[in-house]
């Protein structure tokens, strides 16, 4: 694998993105990776630098072609996380393999006996806690959103709120969860608590720079113009406000999930941490994993099939282009 | 911080006297909201722990400020924040050293960028609790796992800014270079070091960001020493006194750090490269 990175620079000047881009259509701006430090300073890559192309170089062998396919690299990869896995498995003693996570967990969901009295079980939990976290949401994101466009909108609110609400960013979610659960107790009051509280703020500070964002000189303009004021709300505000608005949704989202399995890891009698937590306990650590592994996979499904690509959308809109690494790859 | 509408001297004679009296008028109403605002924070602050809640729930701000100053002069403090600190810090700094090869062969290699933006993307999305609890069962309680979870979190963000300073750099500075015969450590060190460090350093700021949080919940999970140790213990025994002390102490520790280290660091960069 390492070879084929190498060689690159020992072929005769293999253009990638001349090479795979398909005749008549314009050449996206491509990074040449063919070049690398040693044959020279002047071609030094340039943004966006993108991933490989859709098909393999002709300048390369047939296995290196295939070997430079971007679904195969991304096996590569999901292949490497894995073999890391196994690795961790077979030199660690607390780390459960691969096979006996997923065998445990179809227990699990079909409601076999995990031996004695214990019993697998799979939608109560999971039900739950998709409960909690949506109620959750539905209170936390629109609260951040009034919040950030007051905050956004008026200079005495920003004046008055905004190191408050800075101070509610600073508080690490952690905090948040173990005081939800020392002031509501077990019930599921602390874990929706949690969720709204840590919401609250990342909605409320995105959108607050959003409408700050906005050209003032376009206010004036369509002012002076006489707009309708609905096409003022529609076109300015929201179109102006829309990419900050997403980011800060998404970010509610994610930081939510987190602080719900906290929650529910310390202080819960059900939902997906308290299950967790329980086969933990109970030193079985198959069930463990197994249900920590559930829970990273919900949310990045959910951030990377859906968030995602609605913010990106919601950028394109607003025309803002996606010019540095870190905005291309989305983090 | 904030950023206040203020009044350069060069537009000062473009502003009527009028003008600019309204101009420190909305200043100084500004300034008074800000404090009103700190004053109605405490305020219910004080409302919550007296009428809401009771103050075993929630204790009053000069209770818990109280609690912070003992805190400072006992000595727990400073092991506690000491051995966190060091994590972070070393977690921090084995990022640093992994990111600046990695950020040089994603930015150089198409095949090494697709790779790593998949395994970067997995990593990015997965909740940081997670990590912290797998953080326990891989390497039990000890101080390596804080440190190793720490820098994995933190490598993407400053991977990410090593390639994009590599990138952005003035490909006419390096030509320049080149024809006036410098050598290739010239340019390094001449030209490529000092144009990616900006960004390299935006990148750590937010690193760092990233790295303190995570550490604080992996000690809360799996460490036997440390402020998230010291706020899990404070969490299971009821004291709600100090669990706000330390965290109020642990976020200021960090921001001092954030703002004051970063900031001194930027503006040195700033002043050699202009």
């Amino acid at each position: 694998m390492t070879d084929v990175a190498h060689s690159a620079p020992a072929q005769p000047g293999p253009n990638e993105s001349a090479a795979h881009a398909p005749p008549g259509a314009p050449a996206p701006p491509r990074a040449n990776d063919a070049t690398t430090f040693a044959s020279g300073f002047q071609e030094l890559p340039t943004l966006p630098a993108g991933d490989l192309g859709p098909a393999g170089d002709r300048a390369y062998s047939a296995p290196r072609r295939v070997l430079r396919r971007p679904w195969v690299v991304q096996l590569i990869a999901f292949a490497i996380l894995l073999a890391i896995w196994q690795y961790l498995a077979v030199a660690g003693d607390r780390v459960p393999s691969i096979d006996e996570v997923v065998s445990f967990m179809v227990t699990e969901i079909t409601g076999g006996s995990h031996g004695g009295v214990l019993v697998g079980e799979f939608w109560s939990p999971l039900g739950l806690s998709l409960q909690r976290y949506a109620i959750g949401l539905a209170i936390g994101i629109p609260a951040g959103a009034v919040l950030g466009l007051l905050l956004g909108a008026s200079n005495w609110v920003r004046g008055l709120l905004n190191d408050t609400t800075l101070v509610l960013l600073a508080l690490p979610a952690v905090v948040w969860a173990f005081l939800a659960s020392l002031w509501f107790g077990l019930s599921s009051t602390a874990p929706i608590v949690a969720v709204v509280l840590t919401a609250i703020p990342f909605v409320a500070i995105n959108l607050s720079s959003g409408v700050r964002s906005i050209d003032p000189a376009l206010m004036e303009m369509s002012k002076s113009y006489k707009v309708p004021r609905r096409n003022q709300i529609v076109d300015l505000l929201l179109g102006g406000t829309l990419p900050n608005a997403f980011t800060g949704v998404r970010l509610a989202i994610t930081t939510g999930w987190n602080s719900l399995l906290i929650v529910e890891w310390f202080s819960a009698t059900a939902g997906v941490g308290w299950r967790a937590r329980f086969w933990y306990d109970a030193l079985r650590y198959p069930g463990f994993v197994g249900w920590i592994f559930l829970f990273v996979l919900l949310i990045t499904v959910l951030d990377r099939l859906v968030l995602r690509r609605v913010e990106r959308q919601a950028f394109q809109w607003s025309q803002k282009p996606t010019l540095t690494f870190a905005e291309d790859w989305g983090m | 911080m904030l950023t206040v509408p203020s009044v350069t001297p060069d537009a000062m004679s473009e502003l009527s006297a009028r003008e600019m009296r309204r101009a420190v008028v909305r200043r100084w109403f500004f300034r008074f909201s800000v404090l009103i605002g700190w004053i109605a924070f405490i305020g219910v602050w004080y409302l919550f722990s007296r009428v809401v809640f009771n103050p075993q729930q929630l204790p009053e701000p000069h209770v818990v400020a109280g609690e912070s100053w003992t805190l400072i002069t006992e000595r727990d403090f400073r092991t506690n924040m000491q051995a966190s600190l060091f994590r972070v810090l070393a977690g921090f700094l084995l990022a640093a050293v992994a990111s600046t090869g990695l950020g040089w062969l994603i930015a150089y290699n198409a095949w090494w960028r697709t790779l790593l933006r998949t395994i970067v993307q997995f990593v990015v999305s997965t909740p940081i609790v997670a990590l912290a609890i797998l953080t326990l069962v891989v390497f039990g309680v000890s101080s390596l796992g804080p440190i190793i979870t720490t820098a994995l979190v933190a490598t993407p963000y400053i991977m990410m800014n090593v390639a994009q300073g590599l990138t952005g750099v003035d490909r006419r500075l390096i030509v320049m270079s080149e024809s006036f015969g410098r050598t290739r450590s010239q340019i390094i060190s001449g030209v490529l070091l000092p144009s990616s460090l900006i960004s390299v350093l935006a990148g750590a700021r937010l690193a760092f960001a990233v790295a303190w949080r995570m550490e604080l919940l992996t000690e809360i999970f799996a460490a036997s020493e440390g402020v998230g140790f010291q706020i899990r213990r404070s969490f299971e025994s009821y004291d709600v006194r100090g669990m706000i002390a330390w965290t109020v102490l642990f976020i200021a520790v960090m921001l001092i750090f954030e703002n004051l280290v970063f900031r001194q660091i930027e503006r040195r960069m700033q002043g050699r490269t202009a």
